[in-house]
Parts: structure tokens; sequence; C-alpha cells
């Protein structure tokens, strides 16, 4: 393809980039602002939400919690997931269809129906609401998300090199392991940022499911009555928003210096 | 398995050698971490061995439980809701919070799910501190038991920008949410008790609060069907609802007082209506013990701190509401109150407005108000 | 790290055989379709201890009644006959399927570009750039639907950008509170899970054969349509499904951004368990939503594999 096409997609990608950033930093910037509102035209700048938000000890620990949950929920769907996708993909069981349909079911429910239906059973088996069964719950509805980006992965791969692992005498786990796992590595990665942003919004289940350990979502959701309040909520996600910015620059950052200092041998 | 060495993968994924094998592991070693911290107890969430208040957010403040908090060094365990229906809906399903903290309005639907206890008023130091018209006020008393202890009030109106829409100073009405002149710069609560009884109330119903004749749910139905597209928005936050005062998006929206209070400190231009068509809805907060709790007796102490005349004027000052009890109001000078839009005499402001009751054929009105919102 | 990098390292070291002997081991290997179900059994056991009894719950209550605060146990289709008597309940499930297949359209057609650009263009850090895409959505939804408001509101960026450059004089209104801002705002929050389940299908396309279709003289175009697209299917479509279909029952956007009328099928569910009074009634507009949705999927991926075939 010639450079002009190259250089019509890049601004494309740029623009497009630039529609998912610029809503987002309004964030910081009326974190700064010395109003509680929310609304232009601007007024004097600002350190105070920031110190607000330092001393306000339940938001910090509703971060906490939903950094806990959302990290959990993140690997182990995708573990899930994987299972699932890597069956429908290399084996054709009968009632792949159905079983599909199955582990889709998640998606299609309504939340507040799998909230009220959770705590009916977890009250029947006795079980204390926590963390630990918001967590599952996120699971349960992350496991589809998982496996459908993961069989959009996998699907069509040449199957000539687990074939060949197999036939030199790999045992089946091996053969993930070495051949299927850095195969689907892209999609692994996307299906846990997509797993970690659905938990960490998630708040229904959480409401429902979760007991005096709010996350992130219900905790701010739950401060809307208080409009006082929601500055220091900005500034929160402005340190979130820009720290995980600042930790993708670090990362990048410390892999090129390593490049360069090993002349580039590794990429 | 070898040991987990964080220096060594940094190391690896410096040079770009970073394995399957490695990564596999940080991933495990992130989610093991993940669950196994969100398994353990938090640190800092209160001790087991104490009530939770299931209620609305903001109550989480020491101030407002001072003797508890003397005697046990720390607060409750908090469970808050977004909004009241949701509580009921989770309580239904089994939830079993210690506290909860009901409006008057819905003190029925909740003492229908049976799980709320009998009060023994003699338990409570501060029961004969309560106003008496709040302690014999409907709801307080169901099935011959004491089953809800009143701790603050406050009112439901239009705030409106006297500068955008002068015509309505000195005039106040719910008029200007049906006001042509401000299609679109009008806003109302997502609530039947907080806005559909208004149009109950324009509709020229006797008790906006009763829909079980046909005749009154057609009224205000023809009513609602004026009034949602002249609205911008049905919110049911108050940062919304004031932001949008704040930013001349809305000329007037229904809010509590508390909005009202927070908006002029913040040297927004607002007036409060009262206006002529019933004065003001007021709501009555306040709190409720679940049967068979296993703390009751911090139960007991938790409402009576509630009751302590600092605790109450502490939420005058802080909130802006007006409490329940005598010993609240003491505490307050006339002219802080007078800034609240409050007097030494509440049962003076209370009578100002229309009490919000229990509104009957709420599922019929709700399906009117969907209804409607879809365009039919 | 790149995915390149991770992925590059395919060698496959001759490690010692272990016997494929006899036994339970042995109808695992030779069986293939007992492996494929062993392999699933652990997603599948954990998908049925947390979904059939809410699905079972959800079907049994959707034929119960309720009156106040009590339901009944007994069967009746009345809520079913109340669905479709009423005019409300249909008109509002179209509406939100017409809302969800908007979103996934502009979703799916704003995202390709992207994802094609990071898969194909990008020669090194393509996990940087997946990162990028995703960290505007790790601040909480509610604070980007504050963001939204700000730039589309009354007084908000466009508004005072336009009015300042001369074009209006009174800020538009139609901007925000109504059906465009729901699905704009939803196109948004959706993003990330069209880009990277198309990237991640694109990114596995053999660059060979885009290389043999230059070759073989295929204008950039005819060799897109011809071999990229068709191969990006999976993606394409895992995209499309996971925006669809938890869209259709979203309740969150038609309530901040939809204005007054701003009613999905969501909302109605949500409601009858709440102020409705009537579990039973949200569980039977939940089951229909739900048959409607998989209805609306089955014709979709039928139309798919229609198209598939005819080009093969």
């Amino acid at each position: 393809m010639n450079k002009s096409k190259f250089g019509a997609l890049g601004v494309y990608t740029v623009l497009y980039l630039a529609f998912l950033y610029i809503p987002v930093l309004f964030i910081p910037l009326f974190s700064f602002n010395d109003s509680i509102y929310i609304a232009f035209p601007l007024k004097e700048f600002t350190l105070q939400h920031y110190v607000d938000m330092i001393e306000r000890k339940p938001l910090i620990n509703a971060l906490y919690n939903s950094l806990q949950v959302g990290f959990s929920v993140s690997v182990i769907s995708t573990i899930f997931g994987m299972l699932a996708a890597k069956t429908f993909t290399k084996y054709h069981i009968p009632g792949t269809k159905p079983l599909t349909a199955f582990i889709s079911i998640p998606l299609v429910i309504p939340l507040i129906i799998l909230g009220i239906s959770l705590l009916t059973v977890l009250k029947y088996f006795d079980i204390k609401l926590s963390l630990f069964t918001v967590g599952a719950a996120h699971t349960v509805i992350c496991i589809p998300f998982a496996m459908f980006v993961l069989i959009s992965r996998l699907e069509g791969f040449d199957k000539s090199m687990e074939e060949a692992a197999q036939d030199l005498g790999e045992t089946p786990w091996i053969t993930f392991w070495r051949v299927t796992f850095p195969l689907a590595m892209p999609g692994i990665i996307a299906s846990l940022l997509l797993c970690f942003t659905i938990s960490f919004d998630e708040f229904i289940l959480a409401f429902f499911l979760g007991s005096d350990q709010p996350t992130l979502p219900l905790y701010m959701w739950s401060q809307l009555r208080f409009p006082a309040k929601l500055p220091s909520v900005l500034a929160l996600g402005s340190v979130i928003f820009l720290t995980s910015f600042a930790v993708v620059c670090f990362a990048e950052w410390v892999r090129r210096r390593g490049v360069q200092t090993q002349t580039g041998a590794a990429i | 398995m070898t040991e987990f060495n964080a220096k060594e993968i940094v190391a690896r994924y410096r040079s770009g050698k970073l394995s399957r094998r490695e990564l596999g592991r940080l991933m495990g070693m992130l989610g093991i971490a993940g669950a196994g911290s969100a398994m353990m107890p938090s640190m800092t969430a209160a001790a087991e061995e104490q009530a939770m208040v299931f209620g609305w957010a903001g109550y989480d403040d020491e101030n407002l439980w001072p003797t508890y908090v003397e005697k046990y060094g720390s607060l409750p365990r908090f469970t808050f809701w977004g909004d009241e229906e949701e509580g009921v809906t989770k309580l239904v399903t089994g939830f079993e919070p210690d506290i909860i903290f009901p409006c008057s309005y819905k003190i029925p639907k909740w003492y229908s799910t049976g799980r709320l206890a009998s009060i023994d008023t003699s338990r409570l130091k501060n029961w004969n501190d309560i106003l008496p018209s709040l302690r014999s006020m409907p709801g307080v008393e169901m099935g011959g038991n004491v089953v809800w202890v009143p701790v603050d009030w406050g009112l439901t109106s239009v705030v409106y920008r006297p500068d955008l829409a002068p015509e309505y100073v000195g005039n106040h009405s719910w008029e200007i949410l049906w006001d042509e002149k401000y299609q679109g710069r009008v806003a109302c609560f997502d609530s039947l008790v907080d806005c559909v009884t208004i149009a109950g109330t324009m509709a020229g119903l006797d008790n906006p609060f009763d829909y079980r004749s046909e005749a009154d749910m057609e009224a205000t139905r023809k009513r609602m069907q004026t009034l949602v597209p002249n609205l911008l928005y049905f919110s049911n936050d108050s940062t919304s609802l004031e932001q949008g005062i704040a930013s001349g998006e809305l000329v007037a929206a229904t809010v509590w007082n508390e909005s009202v209070t927070r908006l002029k400190a913040q040297g927004v231009n607002v007036e409060y209506m009262q206006p002529k068509e019933g004065g003001a809805q007021t709501w009555v907060c306040g709190l409720s013990m679940i049967a068979d709790s296993k703390y009751e007796d911090q139960a007991y102490e938790l409402i009576d701190a509630m009751l302590e005349p600092s605790s109450r004027a502490y939420e005058i000052r802080e909130f802006g509401y007006g409490v329940s009890t005598q010993g609240g109001y003491d505490l307050v000078s006339v002219e802080e109150l007078a800034e609240l839009g409050m007097t030494k005499d509440p049962d003076h402001d209370l009578a100002q407005g229309t009490f919000q009751e229990e509104i009957q054929n709420e599922e019929g009105l709700q399906a009117m108000f969907d209804e409607v919102k879809a365009g039919m | 790290m790149t995915s390149q990098s991770l992925t590059s390292d395919q060698s496959v070291p001759s490690a010692p055989s272990t016997s494929s002997g006899g036994g339970i081991r042995g109808f695992f290997i030779r069986s293939e379709n007992a492996r494929g179900y062993a392999l699933l059994a652990p997603t599948l056991i954990l998908l049925f201890l947390a979904m059939v009894i809410p699905v079972v719950m959800l079907v049994a209550r959707s034929f119960w009644t309720q009156s106040g605060m009590v339901q009944t146990a007994d069967f009746s289709f009345v809520n079913y006959e109340m669905f479709f008597a009423k005019p409300i309940y249909w008109a509002v499930l179209k509406k939100s399927l017409y809302i969800s297949g908007a979103v996934t359209i502009a979703t799916l057609l704003l995202a390709y570009p992207a994802a094609y650009f990071v898969a194909f263009k990008v020669k090194k850090n393509k996990l940087i750039w997946l990162i990028l895409i995703t960290v505007p959505f790790w601040t909480s939804y509610l604070l980007r639907v504050f963001a939204w408001k700000l730039m589309l509101g009354y007084n908000g960026v466009v508004n005072s950008g336009l009015i300042g450059i001369g074009i209006i004089d009174e800020p538009l209104g139609f901007l925000l509170h109504n059906v465009n801002a729901v699905v704009l705002t939803l196109a948004h929050a959706w993003a990330a899970f069209a880009i990277l389940p198309i990237y991640v299908s694109l990114e596995k396309i053999d660059k060979s054969l885009l290389e043999a279709a230059a070759d073989l003289g295929e204008g950039p175009i005819r060799s897109f349509i011809r071999v990229t697209l068709p191969l990006s299917m999976p993606g394409v479509i895992a995209a499309s499904l996971l925006v669809f279909i938890p869209t259709v029952g979203d309740y969150v956007t038609p309530k901040l951004v939809g204005g007054s009328g701003g009613i999905m099928i969501g909302n109605l569910v949500q409601n009858m368990f709440g102020r409705g009074n009537n579990w039973p009634m949200g569980s039977a507009i939940a089951v229909v939503m739900m048959i409607t949705i998989t209805l609306v999927v089955c014709v979709y991926l039928w139309l798919i594999s229609q198209a598939k075939k005819r080009s093969s």
C-alpha cells in the first residue's frame, strides 16, 4: 500500500483516539476547578479536591475494593473463557451451538434479575455477602466476553503447529503452554482488559451481592445525592486515568531502554 | 515452581524476553493476590461485631452517631442504597442489616416485608425529645407497635433562577414546569412521590397520593402528557439537577431543600418556591430496626445516638435538613436557622407543606408514568 | 513488548515423550469429543452453578402473579398476555433493538479502521496501543457521562464553540437528552469492546496472503474485500454480539442522557422490580426480551453464514 493511504488511516486513528479521549480529559480539567459544580465557565484553580480525596477514606477504600475485584475477575474469567474458547475452536463436539448459547446467557439476562436470583441462592446456602461474592458474580458475566474475544483469536488458526507438537510426543498440557498460549496472547490481553473494564464499572451486581465494602462505582452512585462530594470523585478519576497513562508510558520507556542497551536484540 | 522474582521479571521484560511462562506466572500472582485479598476481611472496614446500617449515603459521619462512637470507638458498618426501592428489593431478597433508614411514604412498603422489629421506646433515652407532632405521625406505629423513629425531614419543591424567569418572582407555582416558554429548560425528579404527585396536585386531586380512582389517574395522566415533552429530563440525583440550574441549562427543577442552600453558597442566583397550589411537599425519614437482629442492643444505642441533640444540631447545620427533636433545635441559633430557610418553630415549618404519604395504587401510577414516558 | 515478541517464540522443543497408553487416559486421548468436553467442563460447571437457578427462577416467576408485596406461585400466562396486550412493552422493546442496532453499527464502523491500523500499520508496541485504547474506560462510566454532558450540554464545549465562531446564536438543544445522545454515548462507552476483538482477529491474518493478493494484481480495496474482511469476520461477529446484546438491556444511559422520554426495555424491567411492585411481570418482560435478542442474533448469524457460502 502506498504512503498516502497509510497517512489517511493513521490520521483517522488519531481522530478516533481523540473521540475516545476528549470527553475523558474534562475529568482532570474540572478536578482543578474551584467549584462543586461541573459546569462552564471555569472558576479558580484549586488542589482542594485532591486534598479532600486523600482525606476521604471510604472513597480510597472503595477504589481498593474495586481494584481487588477487577484484577481477580479479569484473570479468573479469562482462564475460564480460554478453556471454553479452546474447546469450541479445536474440538467440534456435538452440541457446540447450544453450549455456546448457554455460556452467553449472562450477556442477555438483565443484571438486576441476576443479582436478585444470586442473592436468593447465596441466602439459601447461608453464604455471607462480601467482595468475594461480588467478584464471583462479575466472573460469571465476564466469561462470555472473554470467550468471544478468545474465539475470535483462536478460530481458523493453523492446527498444524499443535499437531506437530503432539506428534513430537508432547502432552496436551505442554502443547497448550508452548503453542496455544503464545498464539492466543493478544486475545488474552484483550480479554484481561475488557473484563477488568466491565468489573470496574459494574454496580448492580455489586449492590445486590456486596455488603459493607462498596466497590468504586457503587460508592460513586450513592454519593450523587451530595454534589459537594463529586469533585473529589473527579480527582480520583483523574488520578486513575493519569496513573494508568503514566504506567503505560513508563513501561514503554523501560522497554525501549532495554532494547537500546541490548542493541535491539530482542524485538 | 521457582520463586517468583519481580526483579528478574522486570529485567526480562526490559530485554523483551519475558516468556509466556513468566507472564503467566505474573498473571497468576495478580489473580491470586487479588482474589486472596478480596477474601480476607478488609482491614479498614469496621469490626465484624458491629451492627450494620442500611440506608442513604452520607450518614457515615461520626458526628451523627456521637454516643455510639464514644462507646465503641468507631462507626457501625454501613451499606448504602442508591435508591430506596433498591433497598426494599435487597431486603426482600434476604439481606440482613440491623438498622434501615426509610422515609415516611415508604414505611408501609417496608413494613409489608415483615422484617421490621417493634421498637421498645422505653429503651430510647431520647424518645421523648422527639417533637410530639412527629412522634404521632403516620408510619411511626404500624399494627399497634412502634416500628419507625423519625430523625430528619426536608422539602421537595421547585428551585428556579429569578434572573431567567423573573415573572415567577412573588408568583410561586408548580406551573413553571409546564410553562412552554421554558420548554426543554425544566427538570423533575424521576420519582412518583417527588414528581408525578405534583401532576396530581395540578390535576386538582383532593389527595395527590391516592390513585385508586380511574378518574384521578386519567386526570393526572393528561397532566403528565403535557409535562413530559416540556421537561429536559427526569433525574434522581441532586448533582445533575443542581448542575443544570448552576450552568443555566435549567431554569427550574424540583429539588430537595438542601440543594438550595448549596446553590446559594456557590453564589448561584436561585429562589426556592412555596407553590401557591398546596405548598412544598414535606418528607420525613427515620430509623427502623430489623427483626431478630443479632445486635439489638447496639441498634437501640444507634437510634439513641442519632437522636442526641448534638447529632441533630450537626445535621441541621451540615445537611440543611429539619430534624425531629427539640434538643437539636435548641442548639442552633435563630440566625443560623433563618439562613437555612427555617425557624425555631419546626411545627410551623412543617405545616407549610403537604406531607408525603404512602402512594395508593403505586403499581398503576408507575405503569402510567412509564407509558407517558414512552410517548403513550 | 509487542504481541509479536510474545508469539515469535514458537519453536517446539522435544520434551521427553509421555506414553499415551490405555485406561481412562487413553480414552481421553483417543476420543476427541471426550477431550473437548473435559476441557469445557470447568467453565460449564461454574456457569451451571451460577446460572441455572437464576434462569429457572426467572422463567418460573414469569408465570406467577403479584399483588402488593405478595407473590403467588400459581401458573398463569397473564403477564405474557399483558406484554402483548399493552402497546408499551413491544414498542419499547422495538425501540431498544433499534437503538442497540444503531449503536452496534456505529461502533463497528468507527472501530474497524482503527483496529486495522493497529493490526497492520503499527509495527511495534501494539500492546501499548491496545492499552491506550482502553485507558479512557478506566475512569468511571458515571464520570464519562458527566463529561459528555459538558461537551454537548446547553452551554457546553460544542455550543460555546459554535457560538464563539458565530455559526449559531442560541445554544443547540438537540445535542443532548435525546436518542442521538444515547447512541453517541453508548458508541463511545463500548468502543473498546469493538476494537479489541476486531484487532485480535485482524492481527492473526497471515500477511503473506495479503501480499499474494497484491501480487495477483488485486487493488487494495478488492484485496480488502476478498481477503482481509472475510478473514477478520470472527472478530467482527464477536464485536457485534458483545456490543449489541448487552446494550439492548441497558437502562443507565437512557436515564442519564436520554431526556424525559428516554426509556428502554431495561428501565421497564428495573421499574417492575421497584416501584412497579410486579416482579413476575418484570420477569416476563425479561424473558421476552431475552428470546427476542436470541432470535435477532440467530438471524444475524444465519445471514452471515449465507453470505459466506455465496462468496466461497
